[in-house]
């Protein structure tokens, strides 16, 4: 369950920093959401555009967990998401993403000792 | 008329806005289209729905990293017990096996479940030590070339030439990484000489001294003085436990510390003689 707190806490500073090699660590090679982020913060940071907000706040007190397998474990957190902007080049933020209480189920595998996520799915609360 | 225009100006800005960033492409959500299983699924999972699942919702955890017991419990629980002396556990290249992963469970009691197995006995990845190899390769910084010139007084004459040569001796450096033995030999490539007059000259030939010199060059008339520098290029081998010389795909440069000398203009003259 800490991993997959600290994964998801590490999203926003992602976009922030362009520094993408945290998520990149913890990704499984089969995480679709993982790899759709990686994609688009390395996009935001090649154009040289500015993320602000999009933080996942993830609320502990309602975390959940259960090992699946030896090697497999789901997870439930229970967040709240803020408002997420880009702006361009022009300096003009864009609102990228709404604010809101979001629940996320993600899936992990324990791979070389290491626990990675393979899959994330998100539905608003 | 005015507002009319503003409005529209506003509306080209933000459309101008929203083409160059897309909206959805920092939410923090994921898209429902594209994955194989829903947050719904994840509840079933952790609240027992699904067969097989063990139900672990905020209970306490431990982990544990820790050599295996005769008994197999680990290494420190608080029995007496020997670590298994031969694990036959044998790594590739001698890389140390990294120990098994143990886990326990705090009860609602309070009172905690014995050490269970996680994960035996694993080895690290050849990948992993070779990126180590080619890291401790990267930043091994080997002592630079020694330079020696002839004449060696520090005083050479111009349109004579002078004589370089460097030290050719392989460095060698051993390394244990991820408990395997390492040996690296660097060897050098090739010699760049700057001669302190704006030429240089660049060969695989670490020089001879006199009378077999192979690496000369002749300053001309124009300056008193200079500092001959070089780099040296380094070619790079590795061999893991002893085995065979394996070739790195990269070079190092190193750069020796310039040596100054004096360029003397002897001219010829006619004196008189006595005889």
């Amino acid at each position: 369950m800490a991993t997959a707190q600290f994964f998801l806490e590490q999203y926003a500073p992602m976009f922030h920093t362009g520094d993408t090699r945290v998520w990149e660590a913890l990704s499984a090679p089969e995480c679709t959401y993982c790899a759709d982020a990686l994609e688009n913060a390395e996009r935001v940071r090649d154009e040289g555009w500015t993320a602000t907000g999009g933080e996942i706040v993830v609320n502990e007190a309602q975390t959940q967990g259960a090992l699946t397998s030896e090697l497999e474990a789901s997870v439930l957190l229970d967040t709240q998401l803020e408002a997420a902007f880009v702006a361009g080049s022009d300096g003009v933020a864009t609102p990228t993403g709404d604010p809101g209480d979001v629940t996320y189920g993600l899936r992990l595998e324990l791979i070389g000792g290491h626990w990675k996520i393979t899959g994330v799915a998100s539905e608003d609360s | 008329m005015i507002l009319g225009f503003a409005a529209a100006a506003t509306a080209l800005m933000l459309l101008t806005a929203y083409a160059g960033v897309p909206q959805d492409w920092f939410d923090g959500r994921a898209d429902t289209d594209e994955g194989e299983f829903g947050v719904d699924a994840i509840r079933d999972d952790v609240s027992g729905g699904a067969p097989g699942v063990d139900f672990v919702s905020l209970r306490p955890r431990e982990y544990l990293r820790s050599p295996a017991c005769d008994a197999g419990t680990p290494v420190g629980n608080g029995d007496v017990c020997s670590p298994l002396a031969a694990i036959a556990f044998e790594c590739p290249a001698g890389m140390t096996p990294r120990m098994p992963l143990w886990v326990r469970q705090q009860a609602d009691d309070g009172t905690w479940s014995p050490w269970t197995l996680l994960v035996w006995y694993t080895c690290p990845s050849e990948a992993d030590l070779l990126a180590l190899v080619e890291r401790e390769w990267t930043e091994l910084r080997p002592e630079p070339s020694r330079i020696a010139l002839q004449p060696g007084d520090g005083r050479v004459y111009a349109t004579v030439p002078t004589i370089a040569m460097a030290d050719d001796s392989p460095q060698l450096h051993s390394a244990v990484l991820l408990g395997a033995e390492v040996d690296i030999r660097a060897t050098p490539a090739n010699y760049t000489w700057h001669w302190g007059d704006g030429e240089t000259t660049t060969t695989s030939d670490p020089g001879a001294p006199h009378p077999n010199a192979t690496v000369t060059h002749a300053y001309g008339r124009a300056l008193d003085e200079a500092t001959v520098s070089l780099t040296t290029t380094w070619a790079g081998e590795y061999r893991v436990a002893g085995g065979a010389w394996i070739a790195f795909d990269t070079v190092i440069d190193t750069s020796s510390p310039g040596v100054g000398i004096e360029v003397l203009h002897p001219r010829a003259r006619l004196v008189a003689s006595n005889n």
